[in-house]
């Protein structure tokens, strides 16, 4: 167990290492930051102030350990436009981005297991194949092209809700239903195949046989079983998620950490596309280790070290 | 065999009150994408309280299928198209589908062929064997574990204290054998059917369950239907035998009748592949050929093909059932007599 948990600390955090080095590394290679942040014809000897004060004149070794003795003491860097702290830069953000991440993300998998389970439950007929149809074409669909149909339609045509922005709950019903329509298609079409497969097997029989009501067969005999691969999928999906809300923040202007990464990757600021990827990866690597600790805790075959008893 | 001692009184039995399960003409059709087919054609049996019927048959025979059919238990593609399943007079296929739930598990209890399967693999075994007593019985929640402790030792799962909070993973075959009984016979049921309870069972746990289901068919004065294609499990514990062969039952007959004068050419293929210890025999002397599959299925006798017995008779059209006394019967044009 606990030899376990150091293993799955130390894969962690090498991961985490492993992918924080080669951002620092993609961006140094990328380009000198001066030439996207000073406008042209701005003469070398005030680039080299800034490239001294901001610590990019030493060598990329020298960068790199201070990097690293920075992060331990806490500190990630400065932004190169804002000339603040990038942490405070993104945690501003934050709220905004878990307002819409968190917000998709809880009525997705409500959505998507309700839907799937329904789907299989009433299969051939018309909300299966209703449900499915909608459930690939969402998935089918880039999510990106999908908001800019939203727009097109509720914001310009029909003058319901707006195109861009936040604050208000009108603001968040667009880009929560572009990220939750993908993101609960792809969940129902899971729960719908773990729930057929978990329908056909023969304790659910069992349950039929010793006179369990419909739905008592459904909810304390098929879901728990069917919970089992759909919680790896949706562990998954987090990763997914975060990737799509930066798309989708960037398609609907909303204020979040999504839109501010973009904009730093444009103009190469360092410190904040650093400080996003380094919080991105822990995220999912948490959603990882949760999702391990569920799946030993939904699954009794499984021991928490993933191996069969 | 242990338990013959009341095959005299079969008939009287049968005679004083109507059986507490009667099927009548019943059939199965499923429809796959290679087409329908009919399974369980026009099955006959009866089964009274106290008694054990024994249903025999090869592989594919529609011995699980006639009894899933019963419970109405068929998977989505199976359906009846004919037939009565009379349980204290009550026809089964005709009640609500509330009805049925409230039976199953509670009046009739069946245990399933393939036990390791058959049990929900993330629930405990303990949890598994209350719920059937919750379902049917207002109980409460200790009382139910007291009961399903008592259970669990009454079919001889060793530690139920412990068993109880165990997985089904955590239970061998032969564990897990009597954990379904166990679930099966939870709230007494009148009718319990064991489709091959004592299949890749080594040969003691197989005498203790037979042994273990004979004595709650007399404790309980519960009604026993016990599909095998064994014949020595048949000749162990049953009372009433009927012999199924591609969908139809071919013969029907006390136990002792059946083994001592077969009058099916079937049956004695049957019993002539039994290893026997009254008679050497140098290697077993199996039926040739094999069953044929439900796509296959002729009008006429069905065993006709593997047959020594048959002529032109034999083909184009169904052979009845001959009664022969008062308690037997069999489906063929040229029944075999031995005087
Ligand atoms: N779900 C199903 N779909 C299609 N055909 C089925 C289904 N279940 C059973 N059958 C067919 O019905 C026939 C009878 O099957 P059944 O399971 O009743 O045989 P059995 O006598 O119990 O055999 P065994 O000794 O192998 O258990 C077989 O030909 C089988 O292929
Ligand atoms: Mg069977």
């Amino acid at each position: 167990m606990t030899r376990y948990i150091i293993i799955k600390l130390a894969r962690s955090a090498f991961t985490l290492w492993f992918v924080v080095s080669a951002v620092f590394l993609v961006l140094r290679a990328s380009g000198d930051p001066l030439y996207s942040i000073f406008s042209l014809g701005t003469p070398e000897s005030t680039l080299d102030i800034y490239r001294e004060k901001w610590g990019i004149d030493k060598s990329i070794f020298e960068q790199y350990i201070i990097y690293f003795q920075d992060i331990f003491r806490g500190d990630f860097g400065t932004s190169f436009f804002d000339a603040r702290p990038a942490w405070d830069l993104i945690v501003e953000r934050l709220p905004n981005t878990l307002l819409l991440g968190g917000t998709t993300f809880v009525i997705s998998v409500v959505a998507g297991v309700s839907l799937g389970a329904i789907a299989a439950l009433m299969r051939g007929s018309k909300w299966d194949r209703g449900i499915m149809t909608v459930a690939v074409a969402s998935f089918s669909m880039p999510s990106y092209f999908l908001g800019l149909l939203l727009i097109l339609f509720f914001s310009l045509e029909m003058r319901w809700l707006p195109t861009a922005g936040a604050g208000t709950w009108q603001h968040l019903i667009l880009p929560a239903t572009t990220l939750g329509l993908t993101l609960s298609g792809t969940i129902a079409r899971f729960t719908r195949s773990a729930m057929l497969e978990v329908l056909r097997q023969p304790y659910m029989r069992t349950a039929r046989a010793k006179g369990a009501s419909k739905w008592r067969q459904i909810v304390w005999h098929a879901l728990p079983n069917a919970a089992i691969p759909t919680v790896t999928v949706i562990g998954f999906q987090l990763g997914w998620l975060i990737g799509g809300s930066v798309v989708i923040e960037t398609v609907f202007s909303w204020p979040g950490a999504g839109r501010l990464f973009i904009v730093a990757v444009g103009v190469r600021d360092f410190a904040v596309v650093q400080m996003f990827i380094l919080m991105v990866a822990s995220t999912v690597i948490i959603a990882n280790l949760l999702v391990d600790i569920l799946y030993g805790y939904l699954d009794p075959r499984i021991t928490i070290t993933g191996i069969k008893k | 065999m242990s338990n013959t001692q009341n095959h005299g009184t079969n008939a009287d039995h049968m005679a004083a009150s109507p059986p507490l399960l009667e099927v009548r003409g019943l059939s199965v059709v499923f429809d796959t994408p290679e087409g329908s087919h009919q399974v369980v054609d026009h099955v006959d049996l009866k089964v009274s309280s106290g008694q054990t019927l024994g249903l025999v048959g090869e592989s594919g025979s529609g011995k699980s299928v006639t009894c899933l059919a019963m419970l109405r238990l068929l998977a989505a593609r199976g359906r009846v198209i004919n037939g009565e399943v009379l349980f204290q007079e009550q026809d089964l296929l005709k009640l609500s589908e509330d009805d049925m739930t409230q039976l199953r598990g509670c009046k009739i209890a069946m245990v399933f062929q393939d036990p390791m399967v058959s049990l929900n693999p993330v629930r405990t075994i303990g949890w598994q064997i209350s719920e059937s007593l919750h379902l049917h019985q207002n109980i409460s929640r200790e009382a139910a574990k007291r009961r399903t402790l008592e259970m669990l030792d009454l079919v001889g799962i060793p530690e139920p204290k412990t068993r109880y909070n165990e997985y089904p993973h955590q239970f061998s075959g032969g564990m897990s054998q009597r954990a379904m009984i166990a679930m099966a016979i939870a709230c007494e049921p009148k009718l319990l059917i064991a489709d091959e309870p004592t299949t890749a069972l080594d040969v003691t746990i197989q005498a203790q369950i037979l042994e273990l289901l004979s004595q709650l068919k007399s404790d309980l004065d519960m009604a026993l239907i016990l599909i095998t294609h064994d014949l020595g499990v048949i000749a162990e514990a049953a009372d009433e035998v009927a012999v199924m062969y591609a969908g139809r039952v071919v013969e029907e007959a006390p136990v002792f009748d059946l083994f001592d004068n077969p009058m099916h050419p079937y049956t004695l293929g049957l019993l002539n592949s039994l290893p026997r210890v009254d008679r050497k025999v140098d290697r077993l002397n199996a039926i040739e050929g094999s069953a044929p599959p439900p796509h296959e299925f002729v009008e006429g006798c069905r065993f006709e093909q593997r047959c020594g017995h048959c002529d032109d008779s034999c083909t184009g059209t169904r052979p009845d059932f001959k009664n022969i006394g008062t308690s037997r019967r069999v489906a063929c044009m040229h029944p075999i007599t031995t005087s």
